[in-house]
């Protein structure tokens, strides 16, 4: 079995063979080795795009300026994250949902836009089809599937979504107040001790 | 960055300017902080094991040693095979070696010894696993092997004058790590304490090889003689180090990592700063200072080298160590001696002369410069992401900052792109050729970075200087490996070779050499522009002796 190592290098050489620049190669390496670290197809992923771009035209995308984008061609997946990468902090003020119609092999988006997620400190949903993945500031990745995985989707959506929590406020107040009872009650000795004193709030 | 001292007086780091250029980088030498000194100063508390040991009376066979501290190890599992003189290249495409070697995590178990049999010694052609951790392979110097083997069988030590000259037993070659070959990712070992220190797995590699070079010619002159052989004595043993052949492989290293690049760089000089700022100086730490700085001298009579480049440097180095001792001898103590030291060597030595005092300047201060090797590792992937929504003025600003030296250099000119670098087919390697008299230059690889950033300071400057890089890069993806590079040197000054380094007038070894002295090598001998011999390990303790290492065997010698 390949070293993930061996992975991001021969992507991102293999990436530079078909056409890309060194910097967008780079990217793409790290993406593949990416997905294969989290236990998705990434090697299978790009090797079917690769071999599906030779055959079809993708749209050369321009700056994304709305949530909508819409082409007669399908979108490249490694053109669409890349853009939204370098321009997420200004696209995600802007948009809290970006949606792309017809687009290829999706699932390359997942490591660009987990990084995104980070950047711009907010969760990202990605939908297409039935999938759904929620990427966490680039730290983890939930998918509701173990695939297979779409090589073309209609539409797709990207929201940026608020961290809602996925509890009950009181049960959180329960455990604060559990943790209280590991805390220790000041003495009037302990008052005078070391530290900032009641009259010392300024 | 600066360090205060008293007086209100401040030391300035070296500017990025004047030590990034690959003359000077090409000058550095060993010191406290080079990786095989830290390595040992890090393991000398494991306990060193010789787990297996299976060799024939011809010397072939298979070796187990381990490291182990409480319940972790690590071992190397050497393979020694018969190899016909033919046969011996230390080419890296070589396909047969006298011995190849595996760092293992862990005791191997009889099952992996033969797995790994069946691989490691294919080298490129061989697969190993996520539980193997390093690999190598090596040649022996058949002539000092023969002539230890032969002295030893006889009863007798080997001749020290002619081990001199040598230095070493084996020569390794490429020396892999982090992933290649199916070997284990960094990521898997990189939170391990022992493992913090760059390049620590690949010199643990090494600093077996040479016990099983020891080992291999102890057995050989007992099996050729058991009534008379002796053993190899400790103290030559101590003296003899790992040769190695390095190649324009290694180069490219120090350009493709450079947040790696700079963290190196920044602890030299930042050695050097808080050095340069001690007031009060002892007799003793002088002492210390002049002790190697004799020992050093007396070593560099056995540096031996056809190479005229070299030979011009070592002369350099000599001539200027002399006219420095007697400026030192008169020199009385003082307030920031060594500033003043330094101040004076930079004014009144060569390249090679300054950084050569520049390590040795570090020897008395072990608890100041040795905590600063903690600091030389670094997430590269934590730098690798592009602000897009900063303007492109931004660029060009950092460019002017950081990359003055480029701008004025024409690259329409053949003398400034003379060379390109690629990666060959037959040798699996980064190597270098000229543009205009070989095919491949289409496949260049990103290491034109002056041509490239001087590109992207033209297309930068005529861009809107309001756009941000996201909207500069649509239209100019070739160039965003450089913006990537720019925007890394500017929260790491370090992190570029001030150089261009497809200039006719390039000579490679010189970013070889900046490598090795990291290593720890020493006694460069450049066979040609393109490649040299060093050694590693000379002087250092034998496994036995590892405890009681004070540090100080870098300036040992046979003499």
């Amino acid at each position: 079995m390949e070293s993930y190592y061996e992975i991001e290098t021969t992507c991102k050489r293999a990436a530079r063979a078909s056409g890309f620049s060194w910097g967008v190669a780079e990217e793409i390496g790290k993406a593949v080795r990416s997905l294969e670290m989290i236990g998705l197809p990434g090697i299978k992923t790009f090797h079917d795009y690769l071999a599906y771009s030779k055959k079809n035209k993708l749209e050369n995308l321009s700056l994304i300026n709305s949530g909508e984008n819409k082409s007669e061609n399908i979108f490249c997946p490694i053109k669409t994250s890349v853009a939204i990468l370098d321009d997420c902090k200004k696209l995600f003020l802007k948009n809290k949902d970006i949606r792309f119609s017809k687009i290829a092999y999706p699932l390359l988006l997942i490591p660009t836009l987990n990084r995104v997620s980070n950047i711009i400190g907010q969760k990202i949903q990605l939908s297409f089809d039935e999938i759904n993945i929620v990427l966490n500031y680039n730290q983890s990745v939930v998918i509701n599937t173990q695939g297979p995985f779409p090589s073309l989707v209609d539409s797709i959506s990207i929201k940026s979504i608020d961290g809602q929590p996925s509890y009950e406020k009181n049960q959180y107040n329960d455990l604060y107040k559990l943790s209280l009872e590991t805390f220790v009650e000041e003495s009037e000795g302990k008052l005078s001790g070391a530290g900032a004193g009641l009259t010392d709030n300024d | 960055m600066k360090t205060a001292i008293k007086n209100k007086q401040f030391v300035e780091l070296r500017p990025a300017s004047e030590i990034m250029r690959l003359s000077r980088l090409g000058s550095f030498h060993q010191s406290k902080l080079s990786f095989l000194r830290s390595f040992i100063r890090e393991f000398k508390d494991w306990e060193f094991k010789t787990e297996y040991f299976n060799l024939d009376s011809s010397g072939y066979g298979e070796i187990v040693y381990s490291l182990n501290f409480k319940e972790k190890s690590y071992s190397l599992i050497c393979f020694a095979n018969h190899l016909d003189a033919s046969e011996r290249s230390d080419r890296v495409i070589a396909t047969k070696w006298d011995s190849s070697f595996v760092l293992f995590d862990g005791i191997p178990k009889q099952e992996d010894i033969q797995r790994l049999k069946n691989n490691v010694p294919l080298q490129e052609q061989g697969r190993t696993t996520y539980k193997e951790l390093a690999l190598s392979r090596a040649n022996k110097s058949v002539r000092t092997f023969e002539h230890v083997v032969n002295s030893l069988a006889e009863g007798k030590q080997p001749d020290k004058q002619f081990l001199s000259k040598v230095g070493y037993l084996y020569r390794t070659t490429a020396v892999y790590g982090s992933g290649k070959f199916g070997l284990a990712d960094r990521f898997r070992v990189s939170d391990r304490p022992e493992l913090k220190g760059p390049f620590r797995l690949e010199m643990m590699l090494v600093y077996f090889v040479r016990k099983f070079t020891i080992d291999q010619v102890n057995h050989t002159a007992k099996a050729k003689n058991p009534s008379t052989a002796v053993q190899l004595d400790d103290d030559i043993a101590r003296n003899l180090g790992i040769g190695n052949s390095t190649g324009l492989g290694m180069a490219p290293f120090i350009v493709n990592h450079p947040t790696l690049l700079h963290q190196w760089i920044s602890a030299r000089e930042r050695a050097l700063q808080i050095i340069r700022s001690i007031h009060k100086v002892s007799n003793e730490d002088i002492g210390v200072f002049q002790k190697y700085l004799d020992q050093s001298m007396n070593n560099m009579e056995t540096w031996v080298t056809d190479s005229e480049f070299q030979t011009k440097k070592n002369n350099s180095l000599k001539k200027d160590l002399k006219n420095f001792k007697a400026y030192f001898n008169d020199l009385t103590v003082r307030d920031f001696f060594w500033n003043e030291v330094y101040l004076w060597v930079s004014d009144n030595m060569e390249d090679e002369g300054i950084e050569f005092i520049v390590s040795l300047m570090m020897e008395p201060y072990g608890e100041l410069v040795e905590p600063l090797c903690h600091d030389m590792s670094i997430d590269e992937d934590q730098y690798f992401t592009i602000e897009g929504s900063r303007p492109t003025k931004d660029i060009k600003k950092i460019i002017e900052n950081y990359y003055q030296w480029l701008i004025p250099v024409n690259f329409e000119e053949k003398e400034n792109i003379t060379n390109f670098w690629y990666y060959s087919k037959n040798k699996q390697e980064p190597r270098l050729s000229n543009r205009f008299e070989e095919d491949g230059s289409e496949n260049e690889l990103p290491l034109a970075i002056a041509r490239d950033i001087k590109k992207l300071y033209l297309e930068i400057s005529k861009f809107q200087s309001n756009a941000t890089i996201a909207e500069f890069l649509l239209s100019n993806q070739e160039l965003r490996y450089v913006v990537r590079r720019v925007l890394i040197c500017e929260k790491f000054p370090y992190s570029e070779i001030q150089d261009n380094t497809t200039a006719d007038t390039i000579i490679p070894i010189d970013m070889l050499r900046l490598k090795l002295s990291y290593f720890g090598a020493v006694r460069f001998d450049p066979r040609s522009d393109l490649w040299l011999r060093i050694t590693m390990y000379q002087g250092a303790p034998l496994p036995h002796e590892m405890k009681f290492s004070d540090d100080s065997w870098a300036y040992r010698s046979l003499n």
